[in-house]
């Protein structure tokens, strides 16, 4: 349905008046960055980071509304849905290389198409924002980007103790970051492992909830759990609608209402992040963190104190 | 079908009541543990009544464990009440509360809202349910209501509303990848209370309810002895049956309302009743709701218990892992009869079966060519032709095509196979829990090995399918009786495996969304070899069907009959069994458990005149391998670059177009 550039048209129909198989790559000149399609956004918003625009990306609607920055440029190619690139649009497309993230499964037509990079996410012995540093590196090299490496990393942890020696100590609470579910029953709370948690850390904050079952990021359960974490700060992510709507239905919730945060006014909202973003999202969650942090909770919007 | 083959093995037989008993106080003893966290046992009562706003476990008390006890109760014996009104006036073990489209109408009207009017939600997630199962339940009946509310029509009709409504909002979530965790939420069942209102809510719907169906016994018992019967005694078959079944259907959508998706309480509480001797309807009527409270109370206390030391599972999830193997256990040892279900009257038999087959034969050549030489490109529409094929897109378009067409034949074969074998119209591929086994199979494999190593395989199905075929045949072995033994055997299994799927789903990992397409019935990752294994396979099960024939016809007689003949049943049973698995098995693997081929495309051949059991499997086959192609066809350029995967678009083709054929060809 997305419209395709006229430069992308004309190559691609030059590609094809030359007869090329787009399995057969002509090596891009020296210096150039390579044309990679990514089938996820965190692989997009890497290569922005890169300096390099991705050739084709999934969802960009959904990039846009999800990532926020850094934002795609126009003539990046629709790919459609992330559960299923089109192959025949990546064959058109003819990349150099298709940046997928780790948890792709089953594409077995992509090699034939181009080689497959797999962007990690996160392991057991790191982090999100200690992986994506690590396998910077060889991502500029084999994509030839004009940023270094090195330079985003040294970049990155600047930008990071910058808003870290910025935060103010207003408040040394531990931080539940929470998503309210609409029903204003459940709530989705942030990990051990969740990008959430490796940016608190990081600022020097401390993440409230300790309990965990596996590697995925939330912990999903019934308003009432955050009873046990009476300490806590609440902060939520702003989820438009579906976010007032729960905070319409909580507002006649005993239970939330009783929580301590809530009756002392500890609760804020936050914009939402991609909880699998790579270093540019977690940034832009460090410093929406630090600025809520560094003052108290503003006075909630409704009738929160019920 | 009699059951005289097992006279000699001694019945276990609980009484309802001891069941009802032990799950009650099963639930009561969790209960007791939980409050005690909360407060000494002195206190609840105060607790309950006059709850200190400052103290944390009087308002736990108060305000989520005692209505959430409550609200398990009302909910368990609604959807147990509900669920044995079902069986008695639809006279078919497998129908529950959902099955007239009930939960699928919710879940649409709720996902549509979730994603495009959320701020609609604020008005309440019940009302919006409550609106989207009326309406399913409403077009159900208007469906059927040309052939006088009819037993099967209402099931058929059902199937095709929930089918329908299940493929849109499996849709609308498919595009709206960010806002699936609450959906999941909703989907698996939460209990969570926070406040009397929901029981409040439910309470006096729930009791009004139950006083109409004990008013309604006396008709009810009377349908349950079949329209003949009824008829001769006065009563008016159609109106009544769509009266009684109002009751029911309003009871489970209050339910759905109220806390969603539990799905499986409603079927197994009447089948447990049943298994523990409550022969009539007015025993089930009374016991089943005991049972179903008592099963739904002890699953969701058990799930609060666990949820102390682990992560909390949803209590749908739970009823699943509680219910199952009861009902499992009941089904291999109890003796108690399982009525037959009621198939289709006989449909007229069509006169040119060989010409029906030629013009299906030349549909589907039409399908397969336009599926591979016509699609779209950056620049529009295109025409591809072999020799001139310049984007190099045909090396894709084959093995979908292909694998479609491959797919569509085996799950029609399967199906057919099923409902002949059981003569029950509602048996379909997924019934037997297989591609539901396939499913978690595949989600453990991504789960567990690291996505690249694991590779490209589908291991992970394979493994799933195969295990869960072994304790079909090993646990249907076990329980003697007709072969809808079988069937309910297999839906236990599904819902065992679909439940532990939610679960991981409910987690909204982005891994996820590479499940989600193979889930939805994608073939866009099937390649060549996978493609010609299923075409072979395909070609292997229509070689062997001749040697079945002969079984299928005689096997739906009886035991007796069969055996007068000569055919010794239960190898013969299980051989047919494990045919059907294993096309099952390799269909999944290549597009996933798709819902609709297995389960329409016997009907559709039915409605077109194939009534032999021959020409019947051919023409579903040739209907299904056609169906899936052109499916795969319009998902793939409908809103290109965007795939809709084939299994959902086979049920917006396929559904609407049953539907014009029950009407117009109805018995």
């Amino acid at each position: 349905m997305k419209p395709v550039g006229p430069t992308r048209r004309q190559a691609v129909l030059a590609l094809a008046a030359a007869g090329i198989m787009p399995t057969v790559k002509t090596p891009a000149a020296a210096g150039e960055p390579a044309r990679v399609a990514c089938t996820d956004w965190t692989a997009a918003e890497t290569l922005l980071m890169l300096g390099i625009a991705p050739a084709g990306v999934i969802d960009k609607a959904g990039y846009a509304r999800t990532m926020v920055e850094p934002s795609l440029p126009p003539a990046v190619v629709e790919l459609g849905a992330g559960w299923a690139p089109n192959i025949e649009m990546l064959q058109h497309l003819g990349p150099d290389f298709i940046l997928v993230p780790q948890w792709t499964v089953r594409q077995p037509h992509f090699p034939r198409i181009a080689p497959v990079v797999v962007l990690q996410n996160r392991s057991t012995a790191l982090d999100a924002i200690e992986t994506a540093k690590r396998q910077l590196p060889e991502l500029a090299e084999r994509f030839r980007a004009p940023r270094s490496a090195v330079e985003i990393g040294t970049r990155f942890d600047a930008d990071l103790q910058a808003i870290r020696d910025a935060r103010g100590t207003w408040d040394d609470r531990p931080i539940a970051y929470l998503n309210l579910n609409p029903d204003g029953r459940n709530v989705s709370i942030a990990t051990a492992t969740s990008l959430f948690e490796d940016v608190a850390r990081r600022l020097g904050l401390k993440n409230a909830w300790g309990r965990q079952a596996h590697i995925w990021s939330f912990y999903v359960t019934g308003v009432e759990q955050l009873a046990s974490i009476p300490d806590a700060r609440l902060i939520y992510a702003d989820q438009g609608p579906r976010t007032d709507a729960a905070l319409r239905r909580l507002a006649e919730n005993r239970i939330w209402n009783s929580l301590p945060a809530v009756r002392e006014g500890r609760v804020t909202r936050i914009a939402a992040t991609y909880p699998y973003g790579s270093l540019p999202t977690a940034l832009r969650l460090a410093r929406m963190l630090a600025e809520t942090v560094s003052r108290p909770a503003p006075p909630q919007p409704g009738p929160v104190y019920g | 079908m009699a059951e005289v083959a097992s006279v000699s093995r001694p019945a276990l037989r609980p009484h309802p009541w001891l069941l009802a008993v032990l799950l009650l106080v099963l639930a009561g003893a969790n209960t007791e543990i939980l409050l005690s966290r909360q407060a000494s046992s002195a206190h609840w009562l105060a607790a309950l009544l006059q709850p200190q706003e400052a103290a944390i476990g009087d308002l736990l008390i108060a305000y989520s464990l005692a209505p959430r006890a409550a609200m398990a109760l009302l909910c368990g014996a609604a959807l147990g009440l509900s669920g044995s009104i079902f069986q008695t006036v639809l006279r078919n073990p497998l129908a529950e509360p959902s099955t007239l489209g009930v939960s699928a109408g919710a879940s649409l009207a709720l996902v549509s809202a979730t994603l495009w009017l959320p701020e609609w939600l604020a008005w309440g997630q019940e009302a919006i349910a409550l609106a989207g199962g009326g309406l399913g339940c409403l077009s159900a009946f208007l469906i059927a209501r040309r052939q006088g509310m009819a037993p099967a029509a209402l099931i058929m009709a059902g199937l095709v509303v929930s089918l329908y409504c299940g493929s849109l909002a499996a849709l609308a979530v498919l595009y709206n990848q960010d806002n699936l965790t609450n959906l999941f939420i909703w989907q698996s069942g939460a209990l969570f209370q926070s406040g009397w209102s929901g029981v409040h809510y439910l309470l006096p719907r729930v009791l009004l309810g139950a006083i109409l169906a004990f008013a309604a016994l006396r008709p009810l018992a009377l349908l349950e002895l079949g329209d003949q019967t009824a008829t001769a005694s006065g009563l008016k078959v159609g109106q009544v049956r769509a009266g009684i079944l109002v009751i029911a259907v309003a009871l489970g959508c209050f339910v759905v309302s109220a806390v969603g998706m539990i799905s499986f309480i409603g079927l197994a509480a009447p089948n447990l009743a049943r298994f523990c001797g409550a022969r009539t309807a007015r025993q089930r009527l009374v016991w089943a709701p005991l049972i179903g409270a008592g099963l739904l109370w002890s699953a969701d206390s058990l799930v609060q218990l666990l949820g102390l030391v682990m992560r909390e599972l949803p209590t749908g999830t739970a009823t699943a892992l509680l219910g199952a193997p009861c009902l499992l256990i009941l089904l291999v040892h109890s003796r108690q009869r399982i009525l037959p279900a009621v198939s289709e009257a006989g449909l007229p038999r069509a006169s040119r079966t060989g010409a029906g087959l030629l013009g299906l034969v030349i549909l589907l050549a039409v399908a397969v060519g336009v599926a591979l030489f016509i699609g779209r490109g950056p620049d529009g529409w295109e025409i591809t032709l072999p020799f001139a094929d310049a984007h190099a897109v045909l090396q894709w378009r084959w093995p979908r095509a292909l694998g479609a067409l491959a797919a569509g034949g085996l799950l029609a074969i399967a199906g057919t196979a099923l409902q002949r074998l059981t003569a029950n119209p509602m048996a379909s591929p997924e019934v037997l829990g297989l591609t539901s086994g396939a499913a978690l199979g595949f989600m453990v494999q991504i789960m567990l090995l690291p996505a690249q190593a694991a590779g490209a395989g589908l291991a992970g199905a394979g493994i799933g399918a195969a295990l869960t075929l072994a304790a079909l045949l090993l646990i249907g072995s076990r329980a003697h009786g007709g072969p809808e033994r079988s069937l309910l055997v297999g839906i236990c299994l599904a819902t065992l495996c679909s439940a532990v799927v939610t679960v991981l789903l409910s987690t909204g990992h982005p891994a996820l969304r590479g499940l989600l397409g193979w889930l939805s019935g994608s073939t866009a990752g099937v390649t060549p070899q996978a493609a010609l294994g299923a075409l072979a396979a395909l070609l292997g099960a229509l070689l062997i069907l001749p040697a079945l024939l002969r079984w299928l016809a005689i096997l739906p007689l009886g035991l007796a009959t069969a055996g007068a003949v000569g055919v010794s049943v239960r190898p013969a049973r299980a051989l047919i069994l494990t045919y059907c698995a294993v096309a099952t098995a390799a269909a999944t693997l290549l597009i996933g458990p798709l819902g609709f081929v297995g389960l329409m495309a016997p009907h559709i051949a039915r409605r077109f005149g194939f009534t032999a059991p021959g020409s019947q499997f051919l023409g579903a086959v040739l209907v299904g391998a056609a169906l899936l192609v052109v499916s795969d066809w319009i998902g793939r350029v409908a809103i290109f670059p965007w795939e809709i995967p084939a299994g959902l678009v086979s049920a917006f083709v396929g559904g609407p177009y049953f539907i014009w054929l029950m009407q117009r060809r109805g018995p």
